[in-house]
């Protein structure tokens, strides 16, 4: 408890008293009413209903022994925001009740409640205004490389490599690590099903064109699209509410080309390297697995890699990647950008950031398969 | 005969320390009931980190600390919790919660104490209303659409929504043009006035300090250089001292 000088029962309790005054019905405030006094429930309750159901029915007397603002507001919040209109008693503490009612006065309604239809149109309308966000950042993107390219405008070569190290480099170890468990247990499930058929052939083949062409691009581009997609959103986001984006445009620096272009940049030049540090273990832990469960040499096996996968299917995979790069980088400026200046708006922009890069990875990913059906894969 | 009243706060040998990095040393005074002590130094001599450590908010590098008579041991104090419910902060800078909006940043301690909704929302639409804001108009804005003087006017009506025993404020004229800044003291004056309420109070601007603090103490060289009246203080003979309230004569 509190280290209070008087021990709690040495308070009068705040209670509420019908007293008969010369003939009349008066109703008397009494005790102490205060923040402490009147926090438990169980005190509450019994004086509420009183406060409640007698309020315009009988006279009132206000001479409570102590009364603080937070007792004033339960005694208005009981009374619905009005005083009694016969109400007397000690001048201090009708003053202070009138001063708590100012307060109260003249409050608006709280926002009214959003209807699912007009949160779906919401959430749709938001979708769209995202979209074209995004197609500003790409065509800024765009514009500023070729002004690069073609030497109308100085790259910033520092923030390319930071962003290099933070997007690539940091992620060797986890790309790996990922890889090879997912090669060892593909190779593990596809090699216990070839035994019987001796083709080994044909599992070296599976084996290939799903890592250089699908899993390698994919793993790389999700996993790099939870680490640093979600970083570079969170990152323009605090920069954005504490204002130094704004500071950066003040000072005639463009943000473009100083803190956006080198996040994509770095992204579409380290997830094709990524992938192919990807390709490398995936396939390492699959063909190492394979040689395990079906007794060959391992070297066999890596020679018959480029006899039976074709290398247009390594350049899809390698193509993929640097257009996946590009996504994850564009979705995760355009969400960054769009960060309103309060913390939720930071979570959510974040998270909705990695969902969306995750879905457009996987679709852009599908509409490859059907676009490229007939190149590679003999 | 009644023993000698407990003060609400006592620092003994409090240092404050980050990392390698001595902030403070042998910090000792003490904050009487119903005083407003000014706690003043040159910008980043330690008043903002003495203050985390005087709320427990992190762990001292040595030192004892008293809250309302009892002593702390330390950030995970049990007992913390309840007395905490008795001090008042504004941190600098307002720190309202950004998803918020203001009523409901005024009414989270109350909320926190279990108290029902409305009665909550009464008593923070007071607290804004004393703090010099219309709950009408900014209650239920976000932090981020209010000015500089607006949104330590909130951090205030938070502060003070408890009726706090203790009152401490971090800069909380800081950023405001002076005619602000002076609605800003007046207003915690006449809060002072009706509450009697103790207050530390961290400021580096003298006008606020003239015109609120009973005693000062002055942080300097990583020490604390002297606490006394603001006539004592001013008379100290100390460089520093002398440098910081040079022009102190001439306020009203
Ligand atoms: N969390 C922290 N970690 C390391 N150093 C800190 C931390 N907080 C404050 N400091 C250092 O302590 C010193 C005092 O800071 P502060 O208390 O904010 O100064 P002020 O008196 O202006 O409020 C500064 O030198 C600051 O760099
Ligand atoms: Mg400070």
């Amino acid at each position: 408890m509190t280290a209070k000088a008087s021990p709690a029962d040495a308070v009068p309790p705040p209670r509420v008293r019908l007293l008969r005054d010369g003939g009349r019905d008066l109703l008397v405030v009494e005790g102490t009413w205060t923040l402490h006094t009147l926090a438990p429930k169980n005190v509450r309750r019994p004086l509420l209903r009183r406060l409640h159901t007698e309020a315009h029915h009988a006279p009132w007397r206000l001479s409570a022994a102590e009364l603080d603002a937070a007792g004033a507001c339960f005694l208005l919040t009981a009374w619905s925001g009005t005083l009694p209109p016969d109400l007397e008693g000690d001048e201090d503490q009708r003053a202070l009740l009138e001063h708590c009612r100012n307060a109260l006065r003249g409050d608006e309604a709280p926002a009214p409640r959003v209807s699912p239809l007009e949160a779906l149109g919401t959430s749709v309308l938001g979708s769209g205004r995202s979209l074209l966000h995004a197609l500003e950042v790409l065509g800024g993107f765009a514009l500023r490389t070729l002004a690069v390219l073609s030497g109308r405008r100085r790259p910033h070569l520092g923030a390319l490599s930071r962003e290099i190290t933070a997007t690539g480099v940091r992620a060797l170890f986890i790309v790996a690590l990922v890889s090879l468990l997912i090669g060892i247990v593909m190779s593990y499930l596809i090699a216990l099903e070839m035994r019987s058929y001796s083709a080994y052939d044909f599992l070296i083949f599976v084996l290939g064109v799903a890592i250089l062409r699908e899993l390698g691009p994919v793993l790389a581009a999700l996993l790099v699209a939870g680490r640093s997609g979600s970083a570079i959103t969170a990152e323009i986001g605090v920069m954005r509410i504490r204002g130094e984006l704004d500071a950066l445009r003040a000072m005639g620096l463009d943000e473009g080309g100083r803190l956006i272009d080198p996040k994509i940049l770095a992204l579409v030049v380290t997830l094709p390297l990524l992938t192919l540090w990807s390709d490398f273990f995936a396939l390492a832990g699959g063909l190492l697995t394979a040689s395990l469960t079906l007794d060959l040499p391992m070297g066999h096996l890596v020679d018959l890699i480029p006899r039976t996968v074709p290398q247009s299917d390594y350049w899809i995979g390698i193509g993929k990647a640097a257009v996946f790069g590009l996504v994850i980088g564009i979705v995760a400026t355009t969400f960054g950008l769009e960060i309103e200046a309060d913390s939720q708006s930071l979570g959510e922009k974040t998270t909705r950031s990695v969902v969306t890069a995750i879905t457009t990875v996987i679709l852009l990913d599908a509409l490859a398969a059907l676009a490229f059906r007939s190149v590679g894969l003999p | 005969m009644s023993p000698p009243p407990t003060p609400i706060l006592e620092a003994n040998g409090m240092s404050v320390r980050y990392g390698p990095q001595w902030i403070l040393r042998d910090v000792s005074f003490r904050v009487e009931a119903g005083e407003c002590l000014g706690l003043v130094g040159a910008s980043g001599t330690g008043k903002s980190a003495l203050l985390r450590h005087l709320l427990a908010l992190e762990r001292t590098a040595g030192g004892r600390l008293s809250l309302f008579g009892r002593r702390i041991d330390g950030p995970d104090d049990p007992a913390l919790h309840l007395l905490r419910r008795r001090i008042g902060i504004l941190f600098q800078g307002g720190a309202l919660f950004s998803a918020l909006d203001v009523l409901e940043n005024v009414a989270l301690p109350p909320r926190a104490l279990h108290l029902p909704t409305d009665w909550a929302n009464a008593m923070a639409r007071v607290a804004l209303s004393e703090a010099g804001l219309d709950p009408a108009v900014t209650g239920h804005k976000k932090p981020a659409e209010l000015s500089g003087g607006m949104a330590t006017r909130a951090a205030l009506a938070r502060a003070i929504v408890l009726e706090p025993e203790l009152l401490v404020l971090d800069e909380p004229t800081q950023g405001l043009d002076p005619p602000v800044a002076r609605a800003f003291v007046t207003a915690l004056r006449e809060l002072r006035h009706r509450s009697s309420s103790t207050v530390l109070l961290v400021t580096h601007d003298l006008e606020t300090l003239h015109a609120l603090a009973d005693r000062i103490a002055v942080l300097g060289e990583g020490k604390l250089l002297t606490i006394g009246t603001p006539d004592e203080v001013t008379r100290y003979d100390h460089p520093v001292v002398h440098d910081y309230f040079q022009g102190w004569r001439s306020l009203p």
